[in-house]
């Protein structure tokens, strides 16, 4: 094959593959834009300086397959003005945890208020968010 | 030949590129709740006992709203008839982890005192006076 049809040869596939692209990756993106996220709740009480309380967390999977979750975290929002969020420190999830289709998981990751938290912190209330990442096992 | 092998080199990374989102398929972690600090209940109404220079002290236990008891507790002294703070002598000085203490070396006087729970750098609100003691020298 001479250097013309080398260059035919590329463009077909160039175009094939754009072609490909063109189909696929729309669908792609939809779907991940449709995936509903799995849930996270739970609470922690009974905070003070330097305790290290349990955060018990529900995680519930609203797909008809299992999934398994390989990281979840926190983010600590301030209570207030005077409490800043960063007296409260969240620990991450040790390891993955599977949760069956539509099926429910507890997990405990630790909660601790710093030892020099302030006294505007007495009685505080700080907002969590979570995050986390799952995958199809 | 070269041509074929060519077009089926690139037909492959655009299917490997295009099925790259579906290898990565992952899907979020979402969700929101508090964490809320301890409240710190006001000290119980303490009782003292004169005898000599020695005022022994002894007041209620004081409970979280978790349930449990506070663990440690500050003491302070009054005058009774000007009701200015004193120096807390030994043994009820600083911080104070049971429901009595005796305090020695009182001076002559008439007395009051007030306890505070504490938690750890906390301390929460002083409670009622006791009744006046009377020191005699």
């Amino acid at each position: 094959m001479g250097p013309r049809g080398l260059l035919t040869t590329a463009a077909v596939g160039a175009a094939l593959a754009l072609a490909v692209a063109a189909v696929a990756m729309p669908q792609a993106a939809s779907e991940r834009s449709r995936v509903k996220p799995f849930t996270v709740s739970g609470t922690v009480t009974g905070l003070y300086p330097g305790a290290d309380r349990p955060l018990r967390l529900v995680l519930r999977n609203p797909h008809p397959f299992a999934i398994r979750v390989t990281a979840l975290w926190a983010e600590v929002g301030d209570a207030s003005r005077r409490c800043r969020g960063y007296n409260l420190s969240v620990s991450r999830l040790g390891s993955p945890v599977t949760i069956a289709p539509r099926g429910d998981r507890r997990v405990v990751l630790r909660a601790t208020l710093l030892g020099w938290a302030p006294a505007a912190c007495r009685g505080a209330s700080f907002r969590l968010s979570y995050g986390g990442r799952a995958v199809r096992p | 030949m070269r041509g074929l092998a060519g077009l089926a080199t690139v037909l492959a990374l655009a299917c490997a590129w295009v099925s790259r989102g579906e290898a990565s398929w992952s899907l979020p972690g979402a969700g929101q709740s508090a964490a809320k600090a301890q409240v710190l209940p006001a000290g119980g109404t303490p009782s003292a006992t004169a005898t000599g220079a020695s005022v022994t002290v002894t007041w209620p236990q004081s409970t979280l709203a978790t349930g449990e008891a506070v663990p440690a507790y500050v003491v302070t002294r009054y005058d009774a008839v000007t009701g200015i703070a004193q120096t807390t002598l030994a043994d009820c000085a600083g911080t104070i982890a049971a429901l009595t203490c005796t305090e020695t070396g009182v001076p002559a006087g008439t007395w009051r005192y007030r306890v505070a729970p504490k938690l750890e750098t906390w301390l929460g609100a002083q409670g009622p006076a006791s009744a006046s003691v009377i020191v005699l020298l």
